[in-house]
């Protein structure tokens, strides 16, 4: 059976087979006896650009080999969006307050009950901050609750 | 008795307080993330990294040693009571030790696993101790052309040895040599694949892309489902096997270490595939072979004895050859190297302090572990009633508080929420992260000896096939990727001829 996921996997090694290689061309390559920075990245990207060819060319016949079935997605795309938000705002919005909210996200989408969840989360985020700021010198982002700590 | 020397050398660095604590410290995190399903040792090493950033090499190799050897000790606990695998290594032991718990007998399970486990550590650490120096003086006769072979074998072996399929394996590889080559040219210094972003100068920093692939994508893959364990209920009775269990596979126990031993040597061998290995020879060599599968002690006992001698073993070519050959070996060498301590023939030499300290603390977190899992079982099996969601949480902080240290910055976060993604969707589409991980790691010394021996030898590639050591390492890892290759070309040229 052909699996489009398999396709585009593919198609993203072939992608970057193709970006290294041009790269080290750039580079230049040189000759096996004066070989130049791009000699040994292009050598890779023409191999994993004939590999990817092969695998495109299996994967298209439905003899890729096996793969795991996707579950629901919603969990970790919900989470993986708030951990992009939360790379945005900490260093602003403060280490605290983003990484409560990170938190809660977390375990709402392992279906929380809301008291468990609101707590859990305040706990997390001081405790956390607590240990790696204060005891263990990780100088974490204060931002808004500057004035605070 | 230069080798009892240093022995002895060794449990003295090794027997000192701090180091008996951080010893300590790593057997019982350890087994922690062997008994809880959902962590594995390359994910937890990655995230304690940055805390031994400050610590001597000496203490900092020793903890991480203690967890990923604990988590072999651990990783059987959950795969007898719960079936659940805790660790890639104990699935095997699901099989009978499930069935061991099922028919009452999940104390003798436990018991011989531990015991076992026990008896093949001590016996592969002897191995170790005698076999590591001989192989290190050998490996000082290396010139480049060697060394490009043996890390090349090295990287195939990982790769023809990695579950999925030889092709993924080896475009891992490239992607892991590719990726590798970003920042600083190793041999004339230039930048490369930089892209003009500062950042990248220093290449991709391994530890927090280790975080991402091994611990992120770890969750999210498990947020597709629910959490919904069960943990079987039993009185946990006799933890001793009785006489009777042992006349029945110390022999299997035996077989396991040795077999364990030497799997654990080839780069990418490890504790996965020993355990299977083991579990497999025991059910040949059996005479009732039907009795496995339905709570036979041997198919407990053997696994378990192989998987912890092979963790053992793998520390042969990082310590003398400076190759690691698996995911969690890799961590320990980014720490020692981050500590400007380079692994190799050398190390034996340069760090003695080093290498018998790290090797008597094995000797010493064996007999821990002992202690720890023995008379402690009902603590770890209670532990597994915390929920999933609490474990999850803190892990994702965790991870985001480890990227954030390596340079205080959210970069760096970035780049491990990055890499999570990257390894939740290679993890769906079943391509392997071992050889992309070891790729990446020794990718410059695979350039750089290349590049040293064409230079030499004024361009000529037959070098590699002149040197005798060089040719058969050569010829070894060719035979290692084609024959998958030719094994397939066989099939379809047998299905044609019968079409």
């Amino acid at each position: 059976m052909r699996k489009p996921g398999e396709i585009i996997a593919g198609l993203c090694f072939l992608a970057i087979g193709i970006g290294f290689t041009v790269g080290a061309v750039k580079l230049r390559i040189g000759a096996p006896t004066e070989p130049q920075p791009g000699f040994f990245p292009f050598w890779d990207g023409v191999i994993l650009i004939a590999l990817s060819a092969v695998f495109l060319f299996q994967a298209w016949g439905g003899r890729a080999g096996e793969s795991h079935a996707f579950g629901r997605l919603g969990g970790p795309a919900v989470v993986v969006l708030a951990l992009i938000l939360y790379v945005a705002a900490m260093e602003t919005v403060g280490y605290v307050i983003t990484t409560a909210l990170l938190s809660a996200v977390v375990l709402k989408v392992l279906e929380t009950k809301p008291r468990v969840l609101v707590l859990m989360s305040l706990i997390l985020a001081v405790a956390s901050y607590l240990i790696f700021d204060r005891l263990l010198g990780v100088t974490l982002p204060r931002g808004l609750l500057a004035a605070f700590f | 008795m230069d080798f009892f020397q240093n022995l002895a050398g060794g449990f003295a660095v090794a027997l000192s307080a701090s180091n008996l604590f951080y010893c300590a410290i790593g057997a019982i995190l350890g087994t922690a993330i062997g008994v809880l399903p959902g962590l594995g040792p390359p994910a937890t090493i990655a995230l304690l990294l940055p805390v031994t950033f400050k610590m001597d090499p000496v203490s900092a190799v020793i903890m991480l040693s203690g967890i990923f050897y604990g988590a072999m000790y651990g990783g059987s606990t959950t795969s007898i009571l719960l079936n659940i695998p805790g660790e890639a290594a104990s699935v095997v032991t699901c099989l009978d030790g499930y069935k061991m718990a099922r028919n009452g007998r999940a104390g003798a399970a436990l018991g011989i696993s531990a015991l076992g486990s026990f008896i093949a550590g001590s016996l592969a650490l002897l191995g170790v101790s005698i076999l590591a120096p001989t192989l290190a003086s050998f490996a000082l006769k290396f010139g480049p052309p060697e060394y490009f072979c043996l890390v090349l074998l090295g990287l195939m072996m990982a790769i023809y040895l990695s579950e999925e399929s030889v092709l993924k394996g080896l475009m891992m590889g490239l992607l892991g040599l590719l990726l590798g080559a970003i920042g600083l040219d190793p041999v004339s210094g230039s930048e490369r694949f930089t892209f003009g972003v500062s950042r990248l100068t220093d290449g991709i920093d391994f530890v927090v892309m280790v975080m991402g692939l091994f611990g992120l994508a770890e969750i999210l893959c498990n947020l597709e489902t629910p959490e919904n364990r069960e943990i079987f209920k039993t009185a946990l009775k006799g933890l001793l096997p009785t006489r009777q269990d042992w006349r029945q596979c110390w022999a299997s126990v035996m077989r396991g270490s040795i077999l364990g031993f030497f799997i654990g040597v080839l780069p990418g061998g490890g504790a996965i595939i020993s355990s299977f290995a083991a579990y497999a020879v025991e059910k040949r060599l059996s005479k009732h072979p039907k009795r496995f599968g339905s709570g036979a002690i041997e198919g407990v006992a053997a696994p378990e004895a192989a998987n912890n001698a092979a963790s053992t073993s793998s520390f042969i070519p990082l310590l003398t050859l400076g190759i690691p050959g698996n995911a969690s070996i890799a961590m320990i060498f980014v720490a020692l190297m981050i500590h400007g301590i380079r692994p190799g023939p050398l190390l034996l030499q340069e760090h003695p302090n080093l290498f018998w300290g790290v090797i008597a603390s094995m000797y010493i977190g064996n007999v821990m572990l002992l202690g720890l899992n023995l008379p402690l079982i009902g603590f770890w099996v209670r532990m597994l009633k915390v929920p999933y969601r609490y474990l999850a949480v803190v892990v994702v902080v965790i991870c985001v508080i480890g990227a954030y240290s390596v340079n205080n910055s959210t970069w760096d976060v970035g780049v491990m929420v990055f890499f999570g993604v990257v390894g939740y969707l290679l993890r769906k589409f079943a391509f392997p992260a071992s050889p992309f991980i070891l790729a990446m790691i020794l990718g410059p010394m695979l350039e750089k000896t290349l590049q040293q021996s064409l230079i030499a030898s004024g361009g000529d590639f037959l070098t590699f096939l002149t040197r005798p050591i060089s040719a058969s390492l050569l010829v070894a890892a060719s035979f290692l990727i084609l024959t998958p290759a030719a094994k397939q070309i066989w099939k379809k040229y047998r299905s044609l001829q019968g079409g």
